[in-house]
């Protein structure tokens, strides 16, 4: 058997060594890259013989370009060596310049993985050894690029990539936000506690506003007309919540103004026994309310009555007073405690939107009233009310509809109230609403196969400032796929975009060599909204 | 006979001598993938390997040109032997670098030897004058000193800026000994060392070879051959919506005439593909050629052409 095997095997002849006069002559070799200056090609050949030079000078070129083997010197290449059983590389000698964008450290050891490698190999700084020998790219390329590993499809583009002078890493699915992350913006609060760290001064300052902010606060709500005299009355001792219950204060609709000293703590845990006995209170009298219809009834709580824990983050009232030890469980001691430190933790900057994303939410704002901007609805004082104020306004409404209209099997699609411009009558009756890419993409996240994501790509101008640690957002996210595999359907489409978050997603697809780049994109009919 | 290495379905070439034949002799471009030594980080000029398409690869193997084999494993039997004497070549060549660094280093010095002569001639000259001027005998005679060493260095070349921290300051030293980080190692591009390898049957699907009997394949090869046959040069086409670009010579100095679609002639057209197919050859001045073989074996090509009525 063996030796029919050895019939059948064909020697591979072995590549080019220098000799030691071949390395040195190879020092003083051009670095610089041919210009193509043969002229603008031919449109047919004639088998002329100038034609004939011009093709065979491109191709003399070309062969010396192909034929130059890589020379280093010793000193200047990183020794790695290639671990098959972790699919990784280890380096042997201290990183050159390319660790600011490449590998990464595990257990103390530096690492690279294997498309790095390979692609710092071809640019000649390091040297690979497996099993004592030093690779040769062409070994490099079978041992490295495998199924496991990186595909042959998947260098060829982080190469490509890599030679157009961008940062790329491997794709980390759970560095990108949730979207619940995102709502929260957490990310860019993570980003600026690392800053803190780095940068105290500057954050510092700009998360803790000293005095400026409170004094805009002293207005809580717009519209309010703090009068002196309110001013005077509006902040009573605890004690005499009962007698301030709204009905004995009918000209009081609107709240006034807040604390006078937005430093000084305000004890937020002391009016809620008043509190708790308002509410009460209110609860024996709301027959009454409910009687006057027209009679504009008056939030219960007096909210100025109440102060609240300022725990905002442009505040300092963060010193939360020992709560009154009737409200706790037995066998519970209360304590002071100051917030402060949680503050810090709160992310306080404003979330930053895309323009897509603040399009987006101007146009849901357009379309979706507030409940809160009517002002009967803000009269209401619980959940009973606002139902009763609904059922009324619904009794009137259909009192209020011609009956040849409203009576019939078959009803308008709209009331009258409900639209008041063509753009909200189109909303409300459409079928079906646009989507976006992204949407509802979370529950197909658990469908595994298809493409994948890839890796992140960096702009090649942030190579400076860059951080593996801390990279920051991507410029792209990058999906490989070779030219004869099928277009990736709706459902991979979703979820890749789900995935990817608000960073573009671009799809690398490989022609034999050729890679060209395509991305899906969300597209949005307009709506004619004017007639 | 050319040997090229298949794995996993990609067909690459190694040497800068194969592409050559291949290209010159043969009329097969293949496409170079791989960093270019002499500039890495660009992307116009690439280097090796060289990815041949199926098609190419089969059509090589076919005429005879080339033996696909399977890409080989060293056998580990080997492996001692081959680290013993790759250790051993390292040095025999880190002891040749030295030698001819110092050989380098000499014949340079030579060189400028009537140059150190004249120098150190005009330096004693302007020592006797400063002597005789009656300057500090001491500091000039150290300044002397100090040039004289200038010039020495200077004269040993371009070896000892590369190991500067080369013990050897003077010329007189008989054998230079370069340090060991400034000795120049190549990275080889193929493996340096011969290896057997099993030929790879390319009418037998297999993992190396996954496209034996996929239709695709079988109808590409087909026009892929005949076109070849009647001395065109191709490429691929992905970019343009067609199988494959078509030159009427080497792509390093003709534009592409065709674009080449193939087409099973079983298969319909779909009315929407062939316009598509035809708004894209006219738009990058291509012709669209739509290309069937038939059963005798005989390839059939038709182009679209926009009638010119209004």
């Amino acid at each position: 058997m063996e030796s029919e095997e050895d019939l059948a095997t064909v020697e591979v002849p072995p590549g080019r060594v220098l000799s030691a006069r071949e390395l040195l002559a190879a020092r003083s070799r051009s670095q610089k890259l041919p210009q193509r200056s043969h002229g603008p090609k031919d449109f047919l050949p004639d088998g002329s013989a100038a034609q004939a030079e011009r093709l065979r000078l491109c191709r003399v070129e070309l062969g010396q370009l192909l034929a130059e083997e890589r020379v280093e010197r010793l000193g200047s290449l990183v020794a790695a060596e290639w671990r098959p059983e972790e699919g990784l590389v280890e380096l042997k000698s201290p990183a050159g310049k390319f660790w600011q964008t490449m590998g990464f450290s595990e257990q103390g050891r530096q690492r690279l993985h294997p498309e790095e490698a390979l692609y710092l190999l071809e640019c000649g700084s390091i040297q690979l050894f497996y099993e004592d020998l030093p690779l040769s790219v062409q070994e490099a390329y079978q041992l490295l690029l495998s199924e496991d590993t990186v595909t042959f499809l998947q260098y060829q583009v982080f190469s490509h990539l890599k030679r157009l002078g961008y940062v790329v890493r491997r794709f980390q699915p759970s560095a990108n936000p949730s979207p619940y992350e995102r709502q929260l913006n957490l990310d860019s609060s993570a980003q600026s506690l690392e800053d803190q760290s780095g940068k105290r001064k500057r954050s510092s300052s700009s998360s803790w506003p000293t005095n400026k902010k409170p004094k805009a606060l002293e207005n809580p709500l717009p519209g309010a007309d703090g009068t002196p005299e309110s001013l005077t009355t509006s902040i009573p001792p605890p004690s005499d919540q009962n007698s301030r219950c709204p009905e004995e204060k009918p000209q009081e609709s609107s709240p006034v103004k807040g604390p006078k000293d937005p430093f000084q703590p305000l004890g937020p845990l002391e009016p809620y026994p008043g509190l708790a006995r308002e509410v009460v209170g209110c609860s024996q009298e709301s027959g009454k309310v409910e009687n006057g219809l027209k009679g504009a009834p008056k939030p219960r709580w007096d909210f100025e009555q109440i102060s609240f824990p300022n725990v905002a983050p442009d505040s300092r009232h963060t010193l939360l007073p020992a709560p009154a030890p009737e409200l706790l469980p037995a066998g519970v001691a209360g304590r002071e405690t100051d917030a402060g430190s949680w503050c810090q933790k709160l992310n306080q900057r404003k979330e930053k939107l895309s323009r897509r994303e603040r399009e987006r939410q101007a146009e849901a704002q357009h379309f979706r009233e507030d409940v809160n901007a009517d002002p009967e609805v803000r009269r209401c004082s619980g959940w009973r009310e606002y139902k009763q104020l609904l059922h009324r306004r619904h009794l009137r409404q259909t009192r209020s509809r011609p009956p040849h209209l409203w009576d019939q099997p078959v009803t308008p699609l709209l009331s009258p109230g409900q639209a008041d411009s063509p753009a909200a009558v189109l909303q409300r009756i459409s079928v079906l609403q646009t989507t976006h890419l992204a949407d509802g993409a979370a529950r197909l996240l658990e469908m595994l196969g298809g493409v994948e994501i890839s890796f992140d790509v960096y702009q090649a101008d942030a190579v400076a400032s860059f951080r593996k640690n801390n990279p920051g957002k991507p410029y792209a996210r990058m999906c490989i796929s070779g030219f004869d595999e099928p277009v990736p359907d709706l459902c991979t489409l979703k979820r890749l975009s789900y995935q990817s978050g608000d960073v573009p997603l671009i799809f690398a697809l490989v022609d034999h060599g050729d890679i060209s780049f395509y991305s899906f994109r969300d597209f949005t009919l307009p709506r004619d909204l004017g007639h | 006979m050319l040997v090229v290495e298949v794995a996993n379905g990609c067909s690459l070439v190694w040497g800068a001598e194969a592409v050559q034949a291949l290209r010159e002799r043969l009329g097969v471009g293949g496409r170079t993938v791989g960093a270019l030594p002499r500039g890495p980080r660009q992307n116009s000029r690439l280097g090796l390997p060289l990815l041949l398409m199926p098609e190419e690869a089969r059509l090589l193997a076919e005429i005879g040109a080339v033996t696909l084999v399977s890409a080989p494993r060293p056998d580990p039997r080997e492996l001692s032997l081959a680290v013993a004497s790759y250790k051993h070549h390292q040095e025999q060549g880190f002891q040749e670098q030295s030698a001819l660094a110092a050989e380098a280093r000499e014949t340079r010095r030579q060189e400028l030897l009537g140059k150190i002569a004249e120098g150190q001639a005009a330096k004693k000259q302007k020592l006797q004058q400063d002597s005789v001027t009656s300057e500090s005998q001491e500091a000039s005679g150290n300044q002397a000193a100090g040039e004289n060493g200038a010039s020495a260095s200077q004269a040993s070349g371009e070896q000892e800026e590369a190991g500067s921290s080369s013990p050897q300051p003077g010329p007189s030293d008989g054998v230079a000994l370069l340090p060991r980080s400034a000795m120049l190692v190549q990275l080889a591009t193929a493996r340096p060392r011969p290896i057997k390898a099993r030929p790879l049957d390319w009418r037998v699907q297999s993992k190396d070879w996954p496209h034996a009997g996929r239709p695709v394949h079988e109808l590409r090869y087909s026009i892929y051959r005949d076109l070849w046959e009647r001395g065109f040069f191709l490429s691929a086409a992905g970019k343009f919506g067609g199988d494959f670009l078509v030159y009427p010579g080497d792509p390093l100095r003709f534009h592409a005439h065709y674009i080449a679609q193939c087409w099973d002639p079983g298969d319909p057209i779909p009315l929407q593909d062939l316009v598509s197919a035809g708004r894209l050859g006219t738009s990058v001045r291509k012709t669209m050629l739509l290309c069937s073989p038939q059963s005798d074996g005989k390839v059939v090509y038709t182009s679209l052409q926009w009638a010119s009525l209004q």
